[in-house]
């Protein structure tokens, strides 16, 4: 019963506000650093509330990427999101607006929270946790694109925070996956697009990858066969 | 007008962006799971996040646009000092303050 409890619901959520208000301030800060303004920063934070792919949206826009790429890559980076959805599918509200709410609302971090609580409350906080968590992203969206527009001024190479959270959600897909294979062929992969078709390296670059992928998922299975 | 057109654009980016995003957090919603827990599927979403990051790290830094071993060197170097931070300290800001940092020294000084 304590859960319905707000107050606990913050508490519960301390440690995903600690490090979405990390990531957010400096998503907010370097978004504005690189020539976006604060209310279409804060727009993206509102409608998208996706931290990597956001991340990966300020190179989409600044580096001038296709749409073509900008849509594969989007639902390349947010494919795993399928997959805890179809985990929190039970532990959804059952009316329909509110169902459609929580899963919109779904991140790697409130799926990790919600997933470890006993399995009669997931259901009962699954929404409220992801509103609060939805709320820590865009206050601290809004906290660092007012801060990054004067930063932007003052410090030089602030752009150079794009590479340094990239090479941080790399860590993070290496703790996951345990294995620097990928690291190898996405450089190739790079390599390749950007000898051969400079003006499409990220679509070239991904359809490398998923190409190497499926084969080697393909020659793994034929082999165990 | 170009920057009308510029801004415009930048918001069609971002609504698709958050269209295909919203796409794969309902898609379990209406799609059954069995389809989309197809091996194919599953082994693509463990890897290819992963290579995509790589990516767009390599896309992001200054030396794909100069082409100079000094960018290079000075990126990779504030890089490394990035993760073993954040190996150390688990701290998203506070490894970005020390990129940041790192870099601004690193060219200050050679």
């Amino acid at each position: 019963m304590q859960y319905f409890n707000w107050a606990n619901l913050i508490k519960l959520t301390m440690p995903i506000a600690m490090g979405y208000y990390a990531a957010g301030i400096a998503f907010g800060i370097l978004s504005v650093a690189s020539g976006i303004d604060i209310y279409t920063t804060i727009l993206i934070s509102m409608v998208v509330f996706a931290g990597a792919l956001q991340y990966s949206l300020i190179g989409f826009i600044t580096e001038g990427v296709s749409l073509f790429s900008i849509g594969v890559s989007t639902v390349l980076i947010s494919m795993r999101q399928v997959i805890y959805a179809i985990g929190l599918k039970p532990y959804l509200p059952k009316n329909i607006a509110k169902k459609i709410i929580t899963a919109a609302m779904v991140t790697d971090e409130n799926f990790s929270l919600v997933i470890t609580q006993t399995v009669d409350l997931r259901e009962k906080i699954i929404l409220k946790v992801n509103f609060l968590c939805y709320f820590y992203w865009v206050t601290a969206t809004v906290i660092g694109a007012f801060l990054g527009d004067d930063l932007s001024k003052l410090i030089p190479h602030l752009d150079f925070a794009l590479p340094c959270l990239f090479v941080i959600l790399c860590l993070e897909q290496y703790k996951n996956i345990k294995t620097i294979e990928p690291v190898f062929v996405a450089i190739l992969g790079f390599i390749i697009a950007k000898i051969l078709v400079p003006d499409y390296i990220l679509f070239t670059g991904v359809v490398i990858n998923i190409v190497y992928f499926l084969a080697r998922y393909y020659l793994k299975q034929r082999k165990q066969a | 007008m170009t920057e009308f057109f510029q801004q415009h654009s930048i918001l069609v980016i971002i609504f698709i962006v958050a269209i295909l995003n919203q796409v794969t957090r309902l898609l379990p919603l209406i799609i059954s799971n069995r389809f989309l827990q197809n091996n194919y599927l599953l082994y693509m979403n463990k890897f290819l996040p992963f290579a995509i990051l790589v990516i767009l790290l390599i896309s992001s830094l200054n030396w794909v646009k100069t082409f100079k071993l000094a960018d290079l060197v000075a990126e990779v170097l504030a890089l490394l000092i990035v993760v073993f931070s954040y190996i150390k300290l688990n701290n998203f800001l506070l490894s970005i303050c020390l990129g940041i940092f790192s870099l601004n020294m690193i060219y200050l000084l050679f």
